[in-house]
């Protein structure tokens, strides 16, 4: 897990970097290797262009996400994941290491209750905002995971979708897609 | 005069960001592929004749310069980069990240950084921009809307102690803009610091010319202009104005101008000024431009990223969601709502794949 500090000025920073939450007024700061952060590609070109300490504030993640997002980071910067083949067949699950699997649904899905994903939502965020495509890869084909095999009123529902369609666009989509119910 | 006095004001511009002369040439070109009066860059300045290259001198701070107006101007362009970036559907984590280090660099007084980081950030901006073809004429001019405001000094809001009618319009507009600015006083302080140390003043009025042309002296904010004393001035009474931007200060008036007599301020808000402040200020709260004053203009709609699950998420990772469907359950998303039918059908690979199912389920 990744190591959060209340004193910045103890790290080494030519080991390690402390990336700083956006929680008012108490940010978390949160120590890591450079090595380690650099899988992220904002942080990576962050410190290439800066020198010196390295304090470096994210301001749209909270430092409840930005743990998970370090928590990944961190687990796979020398173990790197296999990519997730597109399209995906079958389920998440059966692509996934078990780290990856239990990452998921211990705590971004919490107990595989698809509804409860507001979590894995803000990791999509953070690992966008960082640019992590290993972890934006692995949440965001969970969610595809979750997609798959709902009707898009279930779909809908489930990630509070709007249904922006008319009567008639809805009456119209489904007579196209009727060929794909059929078969 | 020096070289750079033959430069067109758009080089101008981005040369005084420090960017490389390559960069300068390439930019320029883009954004003036013409520079005959005819394709005159939209951004130019109005009234060129009133206007002097940076090379030339420095003219005071006027005192009445409607500092949080400068603020609002300077979080508008940042913003309309953040839209602009967000339009071109690419990372926009480097523009914000390096804002922050713009913002701590000055918090420690490290201006070698900040310029460096500055130059950075307007390098980032520049080649996203250009990389996603977007277009940048419609980037400068809107900035020079902003400008425009400023120099026409339909920024500053009537002052507390005025008229008691004209405090309770004002209140409304206040009020918006205090909604607008969203951002803490701090980095509205740091940021007007900004604009001072990174840029060497581009275009400058010439308060000699107006004098020769008959009017009274100028009392028009000059952009960018501000000694830096009188910056800090200014940024010193904001400060003190219990604590920076509160629900007052948007209508803060600068410190009385020393040895000088006050010029007229014009109290009453045009409909006209009301109209382009409320452009301004539609455009801080949304990164969205609709104004009059550039009819046709592209507007840079705003991205829904409000509520709970999916909706907040932004199409470009949306679309990573999709890409991982298999074809036969892009069709069912691609019934779920029009951002996933949009998503589906401008996504080149996608919209093939859903062609050869259809056809195929055709046959």
């Amino acid at each position: 897990m990744p190591e959060e500090i209340s004193d910045p000025s103890s790290v080494d920073f030519t080991k390690f970097i402390v990336l700083q939450s956006n929680d008012h007024p108490n940010p978390t700061q949160f120590k890591v290797s450079r090595e380690a952060a650099k899988m992220s590609g904002l942080i990576k070109d962050m410190l290439e262009d800066q020198e010196g300490d390295a304090i470096i504030p994210v301001p749209n993640v909270t430092g409840r996400t930005l743990r998970f997002a370090l928590d990944y980071i961190e687990h796979h910067h020398n173990n790197r994941a296999d990519a997730i083949e597109k399209p995906l067949k079958g389920k998440i699950e059966d692509v996934i290491s078990e780290w990856d699997k239990n990452f998921l649904y211990t705590h971004l899905v919490k107990n595989h209750d698809e509804k409860q994903h507001e979590t894995l939502i803000d990791v999509i965020m953070a690992a966008n905002f960082l640019n992590i495509k290993d972890l934006l890869d692995l949440t965001c084909a969970c969610v595809a995971s979750m997609i798959k095999g709902k009707t898009p009123e279930q779909i809908r529902a489930l990630f509070n979708i709007e249904n922006d369609f008319t009567p008639e666009e809805e009456e119209k989509i489904k007579e196209e897609n009727r060929w794909c119910e059929e078969s | 005069m020096s070289s750079s006095c033959s430069l067109c004001p758009a080089k101008q511009f981005l040369a005084s960001l420090g960017l490389p002369p390559s960069t300068v040439e390439s930019v320029s070109h883009f954004i003036t592929p013409e520079e005959s009066s005819e394709h005159q860059p939209s951004w130019a300045l109005k009234g060129d004749s009133n206007l002097k290259c940076s090379c030339a001198r420095q003219t005071p701070l006027d005192s009445r310069l409607p500092i949080n107006a400068w603020a609002e101007s300077i979080f508008a362009i940042i913003k309309h980069l953040h839209s602009v970036i967000m339009q071109a559907a690419v990372d926009e984590g480097e523009l914000i990240v390096r804002e922050c280090r713009i913002w701590e660099y000055f918090a420690r007084g490290d201006f070698d950084r900040l310029c460096k980081t500055m130059s950075q950030l307007v390098n980032h901006c520049t080649k996203t921009i250009l990389i996603s073809h977007l277009d940048q004429t419609f980037t400068m001019s809107y900035i020079q809307t902003s400008v425009d405001c400023l120099c026409k000094e339909e920024y500053v809001l009537p002052p507390l102690e005025g008229a008691q009618n004209e405090v309770n319009s004002a209140r409304g507009e206040r009020n918006d803009a205090r909604r607008a600015l969203r951002l803490h006083s701090q980095q509205a302080l740091l940021l007007l610091k900004l604009l001072h140390a990174v840029t060497s003043v581009t275009c400058v009025t010439s308060e000699k010319e107006t004098v020769q042309e008959g009017h009274s002296p100028s009392p028009t904010p000059v952009w960018l202009s501000c000694s830096w004393q009188s910056c800090s001035r200014n940024l010193l009474i904001l400060e003190n104005h219990e604590g920076g931007l509160r629900d007052d200060a948007i209508s803060l008036r600068p410190a009385p101008k020393k040895a000088t007599p006050p010029a007229p301020v014009s109290r009453s808000v045009s409909s006209a000024t009301k109209k382009k402040r409320r452009v301004l200020l539609d455009s801080i709260d949304g990164g969205k431009v609709t104004t009059s004053d550039h009819p046709g203009e592209p507007a840079t709609a705003k991205r829904p990223r409000r509520g709970r699950g999916i909706p907040r998420v932004p199409p470009e990772v949306q679309l990573i969601i999709l890409s991982f469907l298999p074809p036969r359950h892009i069709v069912t998303a691609d019934a779920t709502c029009h951002t996933w039918k949009y998503l589906i059908e401008s996504d080149c690979n996608t919209r093939t794949l859903l062609r050869v199912i259809v056809t195929h389920a055709k046959r």
